[in-house]
């Protein structure tokens, strides 16, 4: 994993926080997030804590990513606050996957709200809401913000277009969850907007075990067909300009950016992943 | 000082960014130089989407633009550049905004001139990463109409900015509108 100390000279750790409701595309974010950064030469550390999601959980596609061992609700949170401790102690960047539900994570804010227990000195925490078109995606955000019990200075809103079904257009799609107060009083309070374009055969990869760069290589796993010509074309485009596009609308303060200067790039890159 | 320009065709011989002179800023090198002299191309390169990171840094390196110590340019790398160019150039942007202008007086007025009305200051751009930011929303645009995805009145100037360039996002994901998934898309 390296010298993590030496990546954070110059800055807090930066601490990436995925919430929502199951099956928004937290993991997907995070695993594109991870996969992403690490090309770009920052060794973000995985942390799993999503206890229901097996199949297609984070430790399926980064082999160092750290688990929660299987346990209830209260194992969850205890587990969540010894990775955050640890971040704190050894300084490196870090993005967490707290499943959806009844989680860990949201045990850990509602008995204290996380952002008074870390001083954003310390650890720069971005909370990313995931997003799908339904009205019932913005209860995680309209709950933790109502309540104050999670809602960072650095919070993205994520509304992922790969959740747009039928031929919807995505503006019009989401036009409902714009209308909400929920995220028009956390688009006062600073929050990001973001669209998370879509990968139309992101199943087909997720479904092989691939990593995007090996997905747009064509590489073919045991027992599984390589994605078609066609497909490749598309893990092409949306992994080497519509992710580098996403990120990019971050703000730079936000992202789990190398400090020392990365020499690899997604494009190039063809391992550092899972 | 001006810094020579090498050549910026691509391997295919077509221009991807319109050859401007290259001036050396003091105390920064040749890539901030490079990417200063050239930022209206790349930023706008960069937002449409026509060019990517990995690009823009292969035509640096054409033209003659090295990493510090000596060796190729990475993208990332003139990403890195690219932030503090985009913060300088917008810092001198309100500077000059700010700049009170020098005082012409006609040499005759007439009795009934009257200045014009002051328009109201713009809100202050933005410094996301690339691609730079897009010009904000006009706030006599603020009634709710059909598609928008959110009222921005009410808003600060920083989050209607950001309003506005998620109706641009909606637009690039709305370009294809065929194929879409059909039950396991970007979830889990």
């Amino acid at each position: 994993m390296g010298n993590d100390e030496s990546l954070q000279a110059n800055r807090a750790p930066i601490l990436w926080i995925a919430v929502g409701r199951q099956r928004v595309g937290k993991t997907t974010l995070l695993n594109t997030a991870g996969q992403y950064f690490r090309a770009l030469g920052n060794p973000v550390r995985v942390w799993n804590a999503d206890q229901q999601n097996r199949s297609h959980a984070l430790s399926m596609f980064f082999a160092d990513a750290a688990e929660a061992p299987p346990g209830g609700i209260e194992d969850g949170k205890v587990w969540i606050e010894g990775r955050i401790g640890h971040l704190i102690e050894h300084r490196y960047d870090a993005v967490l996957d707290v499943g959806g539900g009844a989680t860990g994570f949201a045990k850990l804010v509602q008995e204290v709200p996380l952002l008074e227990a870390v001083d954003e000195r310390t650890v720069q925490v971005v909370g990313l809401f995931c997003l799908g078109p339904e009205r019932a995606d913005l209860d995680y955000l309209e709950q933790y913000a109502e309540k104050d019990m999670f809602m960072p200075a650095a919070t993205v809103v994520v509304l992922n277009a790969g959740l747009v079904l039928s031929g919807r257009s995505t503006e019009g799609a989401f036009a409902a969850i714009g209308q909400h107060p929920a995220i028009k009083a956390a688009s006062a309070r600073g929050a990001r907007i973001i669209v998370m374009p879509a990968l139309t055969c992101m199943a087909e990869i997720i479904d092989r075990g691939l990593t995007f760069s090996e997905a747009m290589a064509g590489v073919k796993k045991p027992e599984r067909d390589a994605l078609s010509l066609f497909d490749r074309a598309r893990v092409n485009r949306w992994w080497t300009k519509e992710v580098p596009d996403f990120f990019g609308r971050f703000p730079a303060d936000w992202l789990p950016l190398p400090s020392s200067g990365g020499e690899r790039h997604p494009i190039l890159a063809d391992d550092g992943n899972a | 000082m001006l810094c020579q320009p090498g050549n910026m065709s691509d391997a295919n011989g077509s221009w991807l960014f319109r050859k401007r002179r290259v001036r050396q800023y003091a105390r920064h090198g040749y890539a901030y130089s490079w990417l200063r002299a050239h930022y209206s191309q790349v930023a706008a390169a960069l937002k449409s989407g026509e060019q990517s990171w990995p690009s823009v840094a292969e035509a640096m390196t054409r033209d003659g633009v090295r990493s510090r110590s000596g060796g190729k340019l990475t993208p990332n790398a003139a990403v890195k550049v690219w932030r503090r160019v985009s913060r300088d150039v917008e810092t001198a942007a309100a500077t000059n905004a700010a700049a009170v202008p020098k005082r012409k007086y006609p040499s005759r007025m007439s009795a009934d001139w009257r200045p014009g009305v002051v328009p109201a200051p713009a809100p202050p751009p933005s410094l996301p990463p690339p691609p730079p930011p897009s010009p904000p929303r006009p706030s006599s645009a603020s009634a709710p109409i059909a598609g928008r995805f959110m009222d921005p009145e009410g808003l600060p100037p920083e989050a209607q900015q950001m309003l506005a360039e998620l109706e641009e996002q909606f637009r690039r994901a709305d370009r294809y509108l065929g194929p879409r998934p059909t039950g396991k898309g970007n979830n889990g």
